[in-house]
């Protein structure tokens, strides 16, 4: 037996002696009555002696026990299952399984670790008693409480278990055993004992043992006892498809440039110490697949990308699904990746400036949006659509037909012409901003900061640069831009000739990875942001100088051509670019506006919620593989992939020490038996409290206690058979007044 | 001096006599309240005047046989004949360890308690039937006594007389335990003649003994009454709390709840006393229980009337 006062349960036994004690105090002090008829006194003991001892060791047995049962009671006993008169007390037995991408390791059975953890639990369960309460914890981030709190209904713990699936996505055990800790913290007064058991293998995408565990079992006040599995001792070998690259986001039907070009990445993880081969295939249906590409593996290396080339002609408008896959092996959900590539027959591009009408005068004062009509579209077979749109009356109708606009006069642009534009942005939209060729005193950066919310400060005043009237060059160290990416080593040609006469500088808020063309002096001089940080898309780019050879010598050099076009191309692939999701996302931002669902491989339907603003998904995704985008009319807005974050199919075998290491942060922890998962619970004992038995009981012989002391003192005999105290009823006074006194 | 506005029983209640601190004091108060009652009471003489045959036993006087009636009879009868004269009294007054016990309190003059023990109602009861008796002319003697005779008073029915006796009553009992049958033996050793025996006692005694001292007595021809005298309290026995208890002839301590214990008590008690009753009645003994919480008056009016009925029987 165990107490939970144990101070108390010693008083409780001391007091036994309060009675006794007591009864010898008052011994002492009684004044002896001297008494004439001791004759008769002591004969009537002698007759009553052995019924009145009996009755006097059987009233001070009751007294004694009630008080030791009363200090008992409120020392909290606990009695272990073979002593409790009314059956065993109950246990609670919390079950967290990892069910994340690396459960779905198999071994030689073709078993996978998942299928043996749910075996594991169910033996855990058929083992419990019909008292015993389970709680389900599924570790798969975002992890799920499925049953919880702990129920004493085990079959409905055990259907939850079979139909456990495993998730594409990391284990997050320190996140599951946090939620196991805060079910135990709101159940603090039930004493029952609690047996946590986390069934994992333990690969690398399981546990990450950089990041301490901040589930904390240790301070726990109550009978938690923690059992891990094993964790796998071999690491296993994988290979991953980690991502797919194309040169163009956007690419143009029929186009024979760099479009179809994609870059394959792959990763080796788990066992590398041996040579392997994997064989990489692209598929982009309804386009020939290009012959599939053998990576070699060396030992020991564990990373390799691999150049391939679809052929987009004949390709029609639309989306095409990129898929890189390799052959089959330890982890099938990373085996593939998904890409969706843009393809359009056309690019339009809208220049918004003010067409002056008349013949142009010479080459210095031309203007800038000449200058860039002439760069978009500079001959026949351009598949880039150039429409002119007045800036002081920008067409919202206009605007949405549109995947770039150069905005050239920004003076002109309204208040309600900047939010036109912010529209346009958010929606995915390429916006070129330069300043306007007049520009003195620049009074529209002040609308334009605040109506896409950007966080640059421009100067007020547009200024000549350099020391003289020749300028300054761009730098010959260009940054390592996305935008002009493709150019490659003939930027630093293409950049030379280039002189910058004149600028409207950003003097604040330029972040170093966003600038695309910097000045030989180092002062950014074209750049690029989103609008207002938005995660839906859009780009806006801002060149300090007007395309015009007052500001600069750009447009009548061959790089203005190259800029404009790589620009743009980048420019509205980045800006439609739509977040990639991944399993275990919950967060529905990446996706186009008008978006009310996802269906997914099997059919698999998410509905698309918006709270406070925020798009989220009802449920995560915990499939990998191309989804379409429905609106609230079942219409296609697109298709996503969603691919398998790499780490979650990391199959190294951390070892016994160091996850015993990091998982003694959180408390005590034990390994499962592997020939019994049950041993734990076997061999443990439970406790069950009967305070309130024995309070019961203590009072039940405290009414007992009164009962037989006035019964045994004669005063309840008296009152049950005469209905009141008779106390003359054996008095001789009663009878000699009766019989002998004269009247 | 007493207040003469008292009445008779006034007089004679353990509250008025336990007020008297002397017991020569007690005693005049004693006979005061019988005097006062004289008029109304019928108080009568001891003598008993009448003739008749017993059966003769063993141990006889044969002087005295009938032998006219055993010529016609063949049958042995003793001849009683009428006594003129007057009949001699003797009191034998139990001064034992257990006459000391008594529970009525009583206020004295001088504002303390006095107890009324079973000891003072007895010598109150011997002072009020010597003084009847000796009013009577009868001779009066006395015998105090506890486990043998502790003081006697040879009988007599002088003038002064009554004084003796009351000086005689006038001691205290002793730790010591009651025999009435040693007693009895060694009165009746000193009498000759015919005699009135009145044993005043608790008759806390063997029965055995009892029953074989009122045989003797029978046996000469004499009578017999005994007054037994018991506090309230030992009738009742109603205490409430656990306390021990000393016997006081010597029998030792007790430690008990005399709630657990009091049924069977009273019940021996009971048994005693209607078993002696039974005894005395056999015996053709008058027996009377006296309650030391009752006037004495009563009592003695009761038991005198009792008395002249069998008088009247016996010479009818």
């Amino acid at each position: 037996m165990n107490f939970v006062h144990v101070g108390l349960a010693l008083a409780g036994v001391a007091a036994v002696a309060i009675p006794i004690i007591i009864h010898l105090l008052f011994r002492q002090r009684r004044k002896p009555i001297d008494w004439g008829a001791m004759r008769f006194l002591l004969e009537a003991y002698r007759r009553s002696r052995h019924r009145m001892r009996l009755e006097q060791w059987l009233l001070l047995a009751i007294r004694c026990l009630v008080l030791a049962l009363l200090g008992l009671a409120l020392a909290r006993p606990l009695l272990s299952d073979s002593a409790l008169p009314l059956g065993p007390g109950s246990r609670v037995v919390y079950l967290v399984v990892d069910n994340g991408l690396a459960s779905t390791v198999t071994d030689g059975q073709n078993q996978s670790a998942l299928q043996r953890h749910v075996q594991e639990a169910s033996q855990i369960i058929s083992s419990l008693k019909a008292s015993d309460r389970v709680a389900l914890v599924s570790a798969a981030r975002p992890i799920e409480a499925l049953v919880d709190p702990p129920a004493v209904d085990h079959a409905a713990v055990l259907a939850n278990l079979t139909e456990l699936k495993a998730s594409h996505t990391p284990t997050d055990i320190d996140a599951a055993l946090s939620r196991v800790r805060e079910s135990i913290s709101l159940r603090e007064s039930d004493p029952s004992p609690v047996f946590v058991y986390l069934l994992s293998d333990f690969y690398a995408g399981s546990a990450d043992l950089t990041r301490p565990l901040a589930a904390r079992f240790i301070d726990d006040k109550r009978n938690v006892k923690l059992i891990a599995s094993q964790p796998a001792t071999a690491p296993v070998a994988n290979v991953q498809v980690v991502s797919i690259d194309s040169k163009r986001r956007v690419a143009l039907a029929g186009a024979t440039d760099l479009s179809g070009q994609f870059t394959v990445h792959l990763r080796r993880v788990g066992d590398v110490s041996e040579e392997a081969l994997s064989t990489v295939r692209l598929n982009a249906e309804p386009l020939p697949s290009p012959d599939p590409i053998s990576v070699r593996w060396a030992r020991g290396q564990s990373e390799a990308a691999v150049d391939m080339r679809l052929d987009l002609r004949g390709v029609d408008p639309g989306e095409v699904i990129v898929t890189a896959a390799i052959d089959r092996d330890a982890l099938a959900a990373d085996n593939a990746r998904y890409n969706v590539l843009e393809v359009r027959d056309v690019l339009r591009v809208a220049v918004l400036d003010r067409r002056e009408f008349g013949r142009p005068g010479d080459l210095a004062s031309f203007p800038s949006g000449s200058w860039f009509r002439r760069a978009l579209d500079p001959g026949s077979g351009s598949q880039i659509s150039v429409t002119d749109i007045d800036p002081a009356s920008i067409d919202r109708a206009a605007m949405r037909r549109l995947q770039a606009a150069v905005l050239t006069r920004p003076d002109l642009v309204t208040e309600d012409g900047w939010r036109v534009l912010r529209e346009f942005v958010d929606g995915g939209g390429m916006l070129w901003i330069e300043p306007a060729e007049q520009d003195r005193v620049a009074t529209w950066t002040d609308r334009a900061t605040t109506a896409l919310e950007l966080n640059w400060r421009w100067a007020r005043e547009a200024a000549n640069v350099g020391e003289d009237d020749s300028g300054v060059a761009l730098a010959d160290e260009q940054p390592k831009s996305d935008l002009l990416s493709l150019l490659g080593s003939e930027l630093t040609d293409l950049t030379k000739p280039v002189r910058v006469l004149r600028t409207l500088p950003v003097e604040e808020g330029v972040e170093e990875d966003s600038i695309v063309l910097r000045l030989a002096d180092g002062t950014p001089w074209m750049m690029w942001m989103t609008a207002g940080g938005s995660s839906r898309g859009g780009l806006i780019v801002y060149l300090s100088s007007a395309a015009h050879l007052d500001w600069t010598t750009l447009p009548a050099k061959p790089f203005m051509v190259a800029l404009v076009h790589e620009v743009v191309r980048q420019g509205v692939g980045h800006a439609h670019e739509q977040r990639e999701l991944s399993p275990g996302d919950a967060i529905a931002g990446g996706l186009p506006l008008g978006a009310a669902s996802l269906v997914g491989p099997g059919g698999t339907r998410l509905t698309v919620l918006t709270r406070d603003g925020a798009a989220t998904l009802d449920r995560p995704i915990s499939q990998a593989g191309v989804y379409e985008v429905l609106d609230e009319r079942s219409a296609s807005l697109g298709r996503i992939g969603v691919n398998v974050e790499p780490d979650a199919g990391r199959t190294e075998a951390l070892g016994a020490a160091q996850v015993n290491e990091w998982l003694g942060a959180s408390g005590s922890w034990q390994w499962l038996d592997t020939n019994d998962s049950a041993a734990a619970l076997a061999g443990e004992t439970t406790w069950g409290e009967i305070s309130l038995a024995l309070l019961l009981t203590a009072l039940a012989l405290a009414l007992l206690e009164t009962l037989l002391a006035r019964w045994f003192s004669h005063g309840l005999r008296r009152d049950l058979e005469t209905g009141g105290l008779d106390t003359d009823r054996y008095s001789l006074a009663s009878t000699f007044a009766t019989e002998g006194r004269p009247a | 001096m007493p207040d003469t506005s008292l009445q008779t029983d006034d007089y004679l209640s353990p509250a008025t006599l336990a007020r008297m601190g002397a017991f020569e004091l007690r005693a005049r108060m004693v006979v005061e309240g019988i005097r006062s009652g004289m008029h109304e009471s019928p108080y009568y003489g001891f003598s008993v005047e009448f003739a008749q045959h017993r059966q003769y036993v063993q141990g006889d006087d044969i002087r005295h046989l009938d032998w006219k009636v055993f010529g016609r009879s063949d049958k042995l009868y003793l001849k009683q004949y009428e006594q003129e004269t007057n009949l001699d009294v003797v009191l034998l007054v139990d001064s034992s360890g257990s006459m000391r016990f008594g529970t009525y309190e009583a206020t004295i003059e001088d504002g303390s308690k006095r107890i009324w023990r079973k000891f003072d109602h007895a010598t109150a009861l011997g002072a009020a039937v010597s003084f009847l008796a000796l009013q009577q002319q009868d001779r009066v003697g006395m015998v105090v006594f506890a486990d043998g005779v502790r003081s006697l008073v040879n009988r007599s029915s002088a003038q002064g007389h009554w004084r003796q006796i009351v000086s005689a009553l006038n001691t205290h009992p002793v730790e010591e335990q009651t025999s009435i049958g040693r007693c009895v033996d060694q009165a009746l050793g000193k009498v000759t003649n015919r005699v009135l025996f009145v044993i005043i006692s608790d008759f806390f005694d063997d029965l055995d003994q009892i029953r074989s001292a009122m045989a003797r007595v029978r046996h000469r021809g004499h009578d017999l009454i005994l007054l037994q005298v018991l506090d309230r309290q030992e009738m009742r026995f109603d205490f409430r709390t656990p306390a021990p208890f000393e016997g006081m002839e010597l029998e030792g301590k007790l430690n008990l709840d005399p709630r657990s214990l009091r049924q069977a008590y009273l019940e021996i008690l009971s048994e005693h006393c209607k078993s002696l009753e039974k005894l005395a009645r056999g015996f053709h003994f008058d027996y009377q229980r006296i309650d030391t919480h009752d006037s004495i008056g009563p009592v003695l009016s009761h038991f005198l009337a009792r008395r002249m009925a069998q008088g009247r029987r016996g010479r009818g």
